[in-house]
């Protein structure tokens, strides 16, 4: 098992309650498609996956990463495992520089400087960014900051991936080579999105999140497909199962 | 109001000299300007001469400098200014007001014709304390995004507003300000997140 969840519940410092007993499991490689409403509480359930919140330990772990229970003394580990995509590049590309900032995580892993030389030019390949070492980060385009973004978490090697709205603001041309990189990574990945083309095409699995519980998990074709499921939850039967069938 | 990254001069001698060379030799123009005596103004001949070369060794262009070095004068003034309490006031401020200045210009040409990455390295391999070294870095790559955040919510503000007035003016750009504090605030925890999800400590 790559992560389990389990009663999840989460208050913001201000009373809202975000996550109210979030409930499910990931199995290893498996892709599964996170989806919801806006303020349905997505990015919060992301941040607790990698251990970013609560800020301070709850009386009882209530995420699990390959069964080590997520609290604040094991905290180094789990950033370690899992590795999480930020919604806007402009927080995660903090380093003046394209190699500095895939090189971050590394470094803070105590490997030398040859090793982490090494690490970041194969995750620039990964990511197709070759050559972009010596870039700014202001340089850069929506697709181009969006996989440096990856191939600084892929530089952690990270056994599982967390993608907040991996192709918000991206034009069609990024957006489908980001969906082909994501597809091609052997990780086990979450995805949280609006984008459920994205999510038919590359996840197995769909939990639909409303109102800080977890309200249907299926199959990805049975869970859009189901067009009063999808409205009642503010989204919407995606277009790429509408015209799957001849008319 | 654009940014704009230092290495958009043509490429130059100066350019293409290593960072540590030029931080060396812009050190040691500094410091002959600052050992000038204040009273005698012809001495000021050499380092007008010293500069006027650097800048035009650099390519860049005369408009460009002067608007950069009038941007960083009122500071030059004001530190000039303190000096007009001594019997040799008028003199002794002026040969001031032209040593800032040319010093500043050394610093502009110096900043401008090496790129950020290179003085960032020369400032680790000069062993600066790491928390100063990532704030410098952070400064750095934040000012783009702000100045990018500025022009859009500027704009944002101008496509609705119908009426003219300094008041007015005022009164918006007072509003941009209050929510650019807001929101840098905001960016600041989620990039401290970010830095922590990558293991930051």
């Amino acid at each position: 098992m790559a992560l389990q969840v389990r009663d999840l519940r989460y208050c913001y410092p201000d009373g809202k309650e975000a996550l109210k007993g979030v409930t499910f499991a990931v199995e290893d490689g498996e892709c599964v498609g996170l989806v919801g409403p806006n303020g349905a509480g997505k990015s919060t359930l992301l941040l607790h996956l990698n251990g970013l919140l609560p800020e301070t330990d709850a009386p009882s772990p209530a995420v699990w990463v390959r069964g080590i229970p997520v609290s604040r003394d094991r905290a180094r580990e789990i950033h370690r495992r899992v590795g999480l995509l930020f919604q806007d590049p402009d927080d995660q590309l903090f380093c003046p520089t394209v190699f500095e900032d895939v090189a971050f995580g590394p470094s803070q892993l105590g490997l030398g400087e040859q090793e982490v030389k090494t690490l970041v030019e194969s995750s620039l390949r990964t990511v197709g960014l070759e050559g972009f070492e010596h870039r700014m980060p202001h340089h850069l385009s929506g697709g181009e900051k969006r996989r440096v973004c990856l191939a600084g978490v892929l530089a952690c090697r990270p056994e599982i991936l967390v993608l907040d709205e991996p192709t918000s603001d991206l034009d069609p041309r990024a957006k489908r080579e980001l969906k082909a990189l994501l597809g091609g990574l052997p990780a086990t990945r979450i995805i949280a999105t609006h984008d459920l083309e994205l999510v038919v095409e590359l996840c197995s699995r769909v939990i639909l999140i409303d109102e800080g519980r977890v309200v249907a998990e299926g199959s990805a074709g049975a869970l859009l497909g189901d067009e009063t499921l999808m409205l009642a939850h503010g989204l919407e039967k995606p277009h790429i199962l509408r015209h799957r069938h001849p008319h | 109001m654009r940014l704009q990254a230092s290495f958009h001069l043509p490429p130059s001698i100066i350019s293409r000299l290593q960072a540590s060379v030029k931080a060396a030799g812009a050190l040691v123009i500094l410091l002959g300007i600052a050992s000038l005596p204040l009273g005698v103004p012809l001495l000021l001949i050499v380092p007008v001469v010293v500069t006027s070369a650097a800048a035009l060794l650099s390519r860049f262009p005369p408009v460009t400098l002067l608007r950069r070095l009038l941007m960083l004068e009122p500071f030059a003034v004001a530190a000039s200014a303190l000096v007009l309490f001594r019997p040799d006031g008028w003199t002794a401020f002026w040969t001031l007001l032209v040593k800032s200045s040319l010093s500043l210009t050394i610093v502009i040409i110096f900043s401008a014709t090496t790129p950020f990455g290179d003085i960032f390295m020369l400032l680790r391999r000069l062993k600066l304390p790491g928390i100063l070294l990532t704030t410098i870095a952070l400064l750095y790559r934040y000012l783009f995004v702000l100045a990018d955040q500025v022009e859009r919510m500027r704009r944002a503000r101008a496509g609705r507003t119908f009426a003219k007035g300094r008041r007015l003016a005022w009164f918006l750009n007072s509003g941009v300000i209050g929510h650019l504090a807001v929101r840098s605030v905001e960016r600041a925890e989620r990039v401290y997140a970010a830095m922590r999800a990558r293991g930051w400590e």
